[in-house]
């Protein structure tokens, strides 16, 4: 596989609160701290994390939809690497007919006000690539790739319920053909049921259309579904990079371990014993000094305490930021459940009991 | 009602009154909830889950009300039920069984405390009401229950506001608050779902607790079915008003009958599955809005085991398929004794 | 692999004729409308107010310059079916006037003659006129043609109180209007660039907003009324007014689309449409524009009281409109004394048609604010 997108040391800072009469901020929300990743054309990359971890910020500033405040993003193109930090406004315009986003909430991604024939359409006519009816025609394409039929087309948004939202949302995604898309909890705010037919739905396509993805999730059954290699981010940094299943059943960072002990796994024989975090988790704005985790951590020492521990390859493709980590034994996702209810009340056929 | 069960759902209706046209929302649900269980109520959107809970304490509001059915509520081992559709809907008897005897937490701990008052001056609230104690012993028992559910240094955040916490320490904090008076029912419509996921295994983790620790019966409402299997006992599928099936937690599960409960177990993704990667079973089409609900079986359009002139013609009846199994499908239509239609 | 998806129905169809997946925003907004039955009270007011307007010539008797000798500052005359004896009378009638003087002030004063009967006609050609200034013509909507007939009454220089206030509905509802737009090119123009570029422009224009709207306006508004040199003719003076009311009036539109703005440029449908390859202009005129169009359309409805009660004001105190542009204000202009509303109460009645107007208006506007946006709950 060959690389498609380099991205080093990204950061964001999201200024907060005001100083002085001119408003310098008093603080800053650093969002994303300090991220190196690279991406394999043709690879969906899992990114995953809880609430401030900071992975929203970082799908939107690869794209630079947000503006990273430091950093670097390298894009591979037929052979020439573009350095997407240096593009200009028509630079970027044109760079996004290559890099795509999936918004989470089906409902204010879309426009009500423009029937779902423009929704879908409109990156065309934004780039004068096509008009008439041969727009209308790839409209139509994409739009039963997507699973919709024509007769959608001539309606608005606020008629669909959340699944059928998304694939217009994806059909105007990929409308484009573009190589490289973020799907930002794309499947996050749907039914159960619902999440599986677009999972299903992003999967064909990505062969269809040789497509790359950024999935970024914060449900870690869907992430190990649907993804070749996952990330776990931890307050704006990544803390472990590896393939799916290494990184499930064998992490090597004990917030992964965490992480996957917590998954409630739908198997009533398995009663979940989760790896319980202390503390709390602290504030983007003062991020803890050393690593960062070592408030929470069990294994946590003094040099966790002092210093960074850098992002590094512990086996062939398996990333880890710990000072421990070759040291550490830690369990995998089906480690942790201990069946604790009598075997027969995990088999089938219950005879009739009083 | 058997002694042993606390509360009790009979042929529960409730209508949604949409300009002037009534909507079934609810249509003739039965459940019971014994001693010591848990009860998981799951679905997805649509399927009146939510309103459901919120019947059980006459929490609706305005355009819903139930018009027919039973909630049968036992306060304690010997006395009578006591039907809360009967009683009035704010009324006196209503009010003193709620966050009293049965107490209830929601989905958004954000928006379930006032900004305006300490968390203290809000747990302490309900304590007085119903305890009828004074501040002092109030406060105390405020700061016994912050410790129980795991909130560090009671004693100070007992006077902290709300905003002062994350989301995982609120929700502890409405839990302690729901435990105030000691109720023998706990009503959890979602608790979990806004939160992280190594939250939400703490907030499990509490609620586990107090199941063992303290006997509580609770109602869990919820559409994850990885929760629903780490903490229920008994489960009850619900689609588009109605329960589809009932039954312990390892039948459902294990041995599942009704197409729609397949259906939804096979299109969650597992994590036993890495390595096979199996595809996800999606169900075809979605749920269908209220006011186009399909004939017959609401489930039709959408099973594989749909059979014409049937399921899109009559209703299907609730089948025992054992003492505790019950599933409402014409596909088991002689497996078993025919409840009500 | 893909299945097609069957069509869902939209959750709020209630009849069964009303497609609303194919619903534009506006038609949306109507079915909202439609159901506040005080807005449409409000909106049958305003048709009526805006048909007397723009028909004020055709549905007068008389122009409103005539003046009658023989009814000077004298009351409404009624219409009547029936006569002194209970006859029904197809055509509606009014009693003659004789013109006698009374015996104790001796001053004119006009009786009533029961047993003469000036029959109403109706598309009346007498009495010639210019229709909006531009059509020859002499037909009136009513009108008596050996007598005369004033609805209102008349006042102490014999004009017809009926066919001033409908030629004044017209100057009033146009300043109305003409402020609006004003204000709302303004409003829309400054507030969009302050929420749209967000920063120290933002910061610069809100300060200036809050400068302006610190400034009490009655004194601001004689003043810059006062300014206005005498020799400026009736319309230089209508215009002049009209912008002044404009000054203040666009404040509190341009928060209202900053606010909006703000809001919507962090929305999804945004940052989708930019990474579509938009540029900043069709973004603001296909997605920003059309989203709070509907709250603009709001506030133009709230804003066109104001401006009609500050023109108002303005007349009344002579400050505003000059003669012969005549508006509900000057018509109060000369009611201002006491002699005239105890002897000639009638003259008064121009302040019913403002509160009539203000009402009307208000009431649609509480209207357009339930509709303004239709995709909420």
């Amino acid at each position: 596989m060959s690389r498609l997108l380099t991205i080093t040391d990204i950061k964001v800072h999201f200024p907060i609160g005001k100083v002085g009469f001119f408003g310098r901020p008093a603080a800053y929300v650093r969002a994303v701290d300090g991220v190196s990743l690279e991406i394999q054309r043709g690879e969906t990359l899992g990114l995953v994390g809880e609430s401030g971890s900071g992975k929203t910020t970082l799908g939107r500033a690869v794209l630079r939809a947000i503006e990273p405040t430091g950093g670097q993003i390298v894009y591979e193109r037929n052979g020439a690497s573009i350095d997407i930090m240096a593009l200009d406004r028509n630079g970027l315009r044109a760079m996004w007919r290559h890099m795509q986003m999936i918004f989470q909430d089906p409902y204010s991604s879309l426009n009500p006000r423009m029937t779902v024939r423009d929704v879908i359409g409109e990156p065309l006519i934004a780039n004068k690539l096509a008009k008439g009816s041969a727009l209308n025609d790839r409209v139509i394409d994409m739009a039963q790739r997507c699973g919709l039929n024509v007769e959608h087309l001539s309606r608005f948004p606020h008629a669909f319920s959340g699944g059928q939202r998304q694939r217009i949302a994806i059909a105007r995604a990929l409308i484009l053909h573009p190589e490289f898309v973020v799907c930002d909890e794309a499947v996050s705010a749907l039914d159960v049921s619902i999440q599986a037919q677009i999972l299903n739905l992003l999967a064909d396509l990505q062969v269809q259309l040789n497509l790359t993805y950024l999935f970024i999730a914060h449900d870690l059954a869907a992430v190990a579904y649907a993804c070749d290699r996952v990330a776990v981010m931890y307050l704006g940094q990544i803390v472990e990079i590896a393939p799916t299943e290494r990184l499930y059943y064998a992490p090597k960072h004990p917030y992964t371990e965490a992480l996957m002990s917590a998954i409630p796994e739908a198997d009533p024989s398995r009663v979940m014993q989760p790896v319980f975090l202390t503390g709390e988790r602290p504030s983007p704005t003062n991020p803890p000094d050393g690593c960062r985790f070592h408030t929470r951590c069990r294994y946590a020492t003094d040099s966790c305490r002092k210093s960074v521990p850098e992002l590094r390859e512990d086996a062939v493709g398996h990333w880890v930021a710990c000072h421990h980590a070759e040291q550490l034994t830690l369990k995998g996702a089906l480690e942790h459940g201990v069946s604790a209810r009598p075997a027969h009340l995990a088999s089938p056929n219950i005879q009739a009991s009083t | 009602m058997q002694n042993d069960v606390l509360l009790e759902v009979r042929d529960l209706h409730i209508m949604l009154d949409f300009d002037g046209e009534d909507i079934p929302v609810v249509q003739g649900i039965n459940f019971e909830l014994s001693a010591g269980k848990v009860l998981a109520l799951v679905g997805e959107s649509g399927c009146g889950k939510s309103v459901t809970s919120q019947s059980l304490l006459r929490l609706l509001p305005r355009e819903l009300r139930i018009t027919s059915g039973q909630i049968n509520f036992r306060a304690a081992e010997g006395q009578p039920p006591v039907d809360f559709v009967s009683l009035a809907k704010d009324g006196k008897e209503i009010r003193k069984i709620r966050g009293n005897q049965i107490a209830m937490i929601f989905q958004e701990p954000m928006s379930s405390f006032s900004v305006l008052h300490t968390i203290g001056n809000q747990i302490g609230e309900v304590i007085r009401l119903h305890l009828k104690a004074s501040k002092a012993e109030a406060r105390a028992l405020t700061i016994e229950l912050l410790d129980k559910v795991g909130i560090p240094d009671p004693a100070r955040a007992v006077d902290q506001y709300p905003y002062d916490f994350s989301g995982g320490m609120r929700q502890r904090a409405m839990i302690a608050k729901a435990l105030a008076c000691n109720p023998s029912v706990l009503i959890a419509d979602e608790p979990t779902t806004a939160l992280d996921v190594t939250i939400q295994a703490q907030v499990l983790e509490i609620m586990r607790g107090l199941k063992a620790d303290d006997g509580m019966s609770m109602i869990f409402i919820t559409h994850d079915l990885g929760v629903v299997a780490q903490i229920a006992d008994d489960v009850a599928i619900m689609y588009m008003g109605k329960i589809v099936e009932k039954g312990p937690v390892g039948e459902i599960f294990g041995n599942p009958q009704h197409p729609y409960t397949v259906s939804l177990l096979n299109a969650i993704p597992r994590l036993g599955d890495l390595t096979a990667r199996r595809q996800l079973a999606s169900i075809r089409g979605s749920v269908p809005s209220l006011f186009e609900r399909p004939s017959g079986c609401a489930f039709h359009p959408r099973c594989d085991s749909f059979m014409d002139e049937l399921c899109n013609v009559q209703s299907p009846p609730l089948i025992r398929l054992s003492q505790v199994h019950e599933v409402r499908c014409f596909l088991h239509r002689g497996a078993g004794e025919e409840a009500e239609p | 692999m893909t299945m097609p998806v069957p069509v869902q129905a939209f959750p709020l169809r209630k009849k069964r004729t009303r497609r609303p997946e194919m619903a534009t925003q506006w038609q949306l907004m109507w079915w909202k409308f439609k159901k506040h039955h005080m807005a449409l009270v409000g909106m049958v007011m305003l048709s009526a107010l805006v048909i007397s307007a723009v028909f004020a010539e055709f549905i007068s008797p008389v122009v409103p310059t005539e003046r009658n000798n023989s009814y000077l500052a004298s009351g409404p005359m009624g219409i009547h079916f029936f006569d002194a004896e209970w006859n029904f009378h197809f055509r509606p009638f009014v009693y003659a006037r004789t013109t006698t003087r009374d015996p104790v002030t001796l001053r004119k004063i006009a009786v009533v003659d029961e047993t003469e009967l000036w029959p109403v006609e109706f598309f009346v050609r007498q009495g010639p006129y210019k229709f909006w200034g531009l059509i020859d013509t002499d037909v009136h909507l009513f009108g008596v043609r050996d007598g005369f007939v004033h609805l209102f009454g008349t006042d102490s220089l014999g004009r017809d109180v009926f066919s001033r206030t409908l030629y004044a509905t017209r100057i009033s509802l146009s300043v109305g209007l003409v402020g609006v737009f004003f204000a709302f090119i303004l409003g829309a123009v400054i507030g969009g660039i302050a929420g749209y570029f967000g920063g120290v422009i933002d910061n610069i224009i809100m300060r200036l907003i809050e400068f302006i709207r610190s400034v009490p306006t009655l004194p601001l508004w004689l003043a810059l009324s006062a300014a206005l040199p005498r020799e400026w003719s009736s319309l230089q003076v209508y215009l002049a007014i009209t912008l002044i009311l404009a000054i203040i009036g666009w404040t509190h539109l341009a928060r209202t689309v900053r606010s909006k703005l703000l809001a919507l440029r962090e929305e999804d449908f945004t940052v989708a449409a930019r990474l579509s390859g938009c540029t900043d202009m069709r973004i603001i005129l296909r997605h920003l524009l059309p989203a709070f169009m509907s709250y603009m359309i709001v506030d133009v409805t709230i804003a066109f009281p104001e401006i009609l009660l500050a023109e108002t004001s303005l007349s009344f105190l002579g400050l505003g409109l000059r003669e012969p542009a005549e508006s509900w204000g000057v018509l109060l202009f000369a009611a201002q004394n006491v002699r005239s509303i105890s002897h000639m109460p009638w003259l008064l009645i121009p302040g019913l048609f403002i509160v009539i107007a203000v009402l009307a208006f208000n009431f649609v506007g509480d209207g357009m604010r339930d509709a303004a946006d239709p995709y909420s709950k």
